[in-house]
């Protein structure tokens, strides 16, 4: 179990329930600079926001451009029979 | 495109092709069939059904769009394809991880460990991904994958915002989980 430490005036639970709203720059500017002050001063928390980082990146990057296959023509002639 | 912008768009084209423009209705389907594909195709286990979900899907969407309420064209449009997938769901690989709390996900998914900074490559992503119960594969796949705005994602999956951010950074973690194997003790 690993310390749950107070770096910066947060600990580093408070730091994991908000690292999404962190990462996603949903947080209000002051709370942003209290979190960057934390992730400075704990290499704990700087190297699990950096993987969780890294994971949401790969994610955004994993989407494959894929055409149409169904034809638009046909299900717009049958709206109204089902 | 700007979110704003493109939901603007959206809902003039659905608007226009419930009034019975056609090439309104191409215009949408183009824009939004490549979307749900992967949506469905991430949703169910037999990829045989897909093409009849999204049939079923845009059969409903011309029957609904008389009804539309403006405010959000995506969430409104996957409310609809989550609808019709819901029964085709892949069965669930384990405990929902809204059970679990935020201290265990964050552990399971190596919090306070010691690790690379390497990246999971493509295809152990979509095995984890796999592995996930629908409704943790589903918000990272509506929010991550596809881009959804939190609005977006709450509108398609019917809940709060406040559930859907939640549940989108406890299913990120759950993924991590997922990819962190050495660490994963739940």
């Amino acid at each position: 179990m690993p310390e749950d430490r107070e770096v910066a005036g947060i600990r580093c639970m408070q730091v994991l329930a908000e690292l999404g709203d962190y990462i996603d720059g949903e947080l209000a500017s002051e709370r942003r600079s209290q979190i960057d002050a934390h992730l400075e001063g704990c290499t704990w928390c700087a190297q699990f926001g950096g993987r969780y980082a890294n994971v949401v990146g790969q994610l955004q990057a994993s989407r494959e451009e894929i055409a149409p296959t169904l034809n638009a023509e046909l299900l717009w002639k049958a709206r109204g029979a089902v | 495109m700007e979110t704003t912008a493109r939901n603007e768009r959206d809902e003039g084209l659905i608007q226009r092709f419930a009034a019975g423009d056609e090439a309104a209705f191409h215009a949408f389907f183009a824009l939004h069939d490549p979307s749900l594909r992967r949506y469905v195709r991430s949703m169910v286990s037999s990829g045989a059904v897909v093409d009849d979900i999204l049939q079923e899907t845009w059969m409903a969407v011309l029957s609904a769009a008389e009804s539309f309420q403006p405010g959000n064209a995506r969430g409104w449009l996957f409310s609809i394809a989550r609808r019709h997938t819901a029964r085709h769901f892949r069965k669930r690989a384990g405990e929902p991880s809204q059970m679990e709390t935020l201290e265990t996900l964050g552990l399971n998914a190596g919090w306070g460990q010691s690790f690379g900074d390497d990246l999971a490559a493509a295809h152990d992503l979509r095995k984890a991904l796999a592995h996930l119960d629908e409704d943790t594969r589903e918000i990272l796949v509506l929010r991550d994958v596809e881009g959804f705005t939190n609005e977006e994602a709450a509108e398609a999956l019917g809940l709060s915002l406040p559930a859907t951010k939640s549940r989108l950074h406890r299913a990120r973690l759950a993924l991590m989980a997922e990819l962190t194997p050495e660490v994963n003790h739940a």
